[in-house]
């Protein structure tokens, strides 16, 4: 693509680039700061464009780039300041709160707790935390990217712990009920696969492939 | 109001919500998510961005992408011509340094060169005959590359 092919590509398609931007990154300055690095990458990666779907192909770009600042900023506010310090996003899943959390929770209790999560969460977290597949498994079933799937289940797993946390405060008894029943082996991954206890719901796995 | 269709795909009110600029950071967050890798999706949405949904940027973009563009391509020609000039100067360095007759003058100084003790099967490297023949080794290639010391040595 010649630069004088690639600025009429930029006339043509600014406006939608930057309106994907601007409606997911609602900033301005940081929306055209979107747009330019969408045509930066689809400068980089013109041979690449499909001849005809210029329009879908900018489309998909400029998502991915709202996309990866959206993420980014969202783990910036999740992430409690002194974390790095004391290690807890290098700590081994076992000592994750989250994990930890849903580890002493009854099986019977995640399992409701599954399965009343809404879309996008209720797939990845259906297969992973309660059929025991691997997320790379997982993320071949319901067509997603393993990145975006494993994302979706650390945002789950987070708001399962603070839907936790709000009902002992509401109901502090409960703390004692969940204590007794069996937790929940999350570790123990295809052990119940293995064992033909995995259940067949009727919960669609969105895209499956091919 | 659902983001998501059961079927994981975003509903038609989600998608009016997103153009409309009515959803939540988390809700943004799960929208661009899945129109990173659903095409369904991202054709549904790409059809409502069309006449007065579109936005007009702020500023043009064709010239401070072409600014970006064309600094991208003159850090890419500039890194290759430094990486050039720099072998260019290591070479000519190498070259004037000596190497040159060394290169040149292999075949005579060849006849030169004192027996060098080769490593006998078997020989392990640290002290005894190996560490022996290294130094007799390097008092060749000294002997070779400076050839006044002897002489300066007499005259010292």
């Amino acid at each position: 693509m010649t630069a004088f092919e690639f600025t009429a590509l930029v006339q043509r398609y600014q406006g939608l680039v930057y309106t994907i931007c601007h409606q997911l990154v609602p900033d301005p300055e940081e929306a055209q700061d979107l747009a330019q690095e969408t045509f930066l990458a689809a400068w980089r990666a013109a041979d690449r464009c499909p001849a005809g779907y210029e329009r879908q192909w900018l489309a998909r770009i400029a998502a991915n780039k709202a996309r990866d600042h959206l993420r980014s900023a969202w783990a910036r506010r999740m992430t409690t300041p002194g974390d790095e310090i004391l290690g807890l996003n290098s700590a081994p899943p076992e000592h994750d709160p989250e994990e930890q959390t849903l580890c002493n929770l009854g099986e019977q209790r995640l399992r409701e707790m599954v399965l009343a999560l809404r879309e996008p969460y209720l797939t990845p977290c259906r297969l992973c935390l309660l059929e025991q597949y691997a997320p790379a498994e997982a993320a071949a079933l319901c067509g997603r990217p393993e990145k975006t799937l494993r994302s979706q289940l650390t945002r789950a797993k987070r708001m399962l712990r603070a839907q936790l946390e709000q009902e002992e405060r509401v109901h502090p008894s409960k703390q004692n009920t969940t204590e007794q029943r069996p937790p929940a082996d999350l570790s123990a991954a295809r052990r119940r696969k293995e064992r033909g206890l995995v259940s067949n719901g009727t919960v669609s796995y969105g895209r499956m492939p091919k | 109001m659902e983001l998501f269709r059961t079927d994981g795909c975003l509903s038609d009110e989600g998608l009016q919500a997103l153009t409309e600029h009515k959803l939540d950071e988390l809700g943004r967050l799960e929208a661009s998510e899945h129109l990173s890798y659903c095409d369904r999706c991202l054709d549904r949405y790409t059809a409502l961005l069309t006449g007065s949904r579109l936005e007009t940027p702020p500023q043009d973009l064709r010239r401070p992408v072409m600014n970006r563009v064309w600094g991208q391509v003159m850090q890419n020609v500039y890194g290759r011509a430094m990486v050039a000039g720099i072998a260019a100067v290591l070479a000519l360095t190498i070259w004037g340094g000596g190497m040159r007759d060394v290169i040149l003058h292999r075949d005579s100084a060849q006849g030169h060169l004192p027996h060098t003790p080769l490593l006998e099967a078997g020989e392990s490297y640290g002290h005894g005959p190996v560490s022996k023949a290294y130094d007799q080794l390097f008092e060749a290639w000294e002997e070779l590359m400076l050839p006044d010391r002897q002489t300066n040595d007499l005259r010292n």
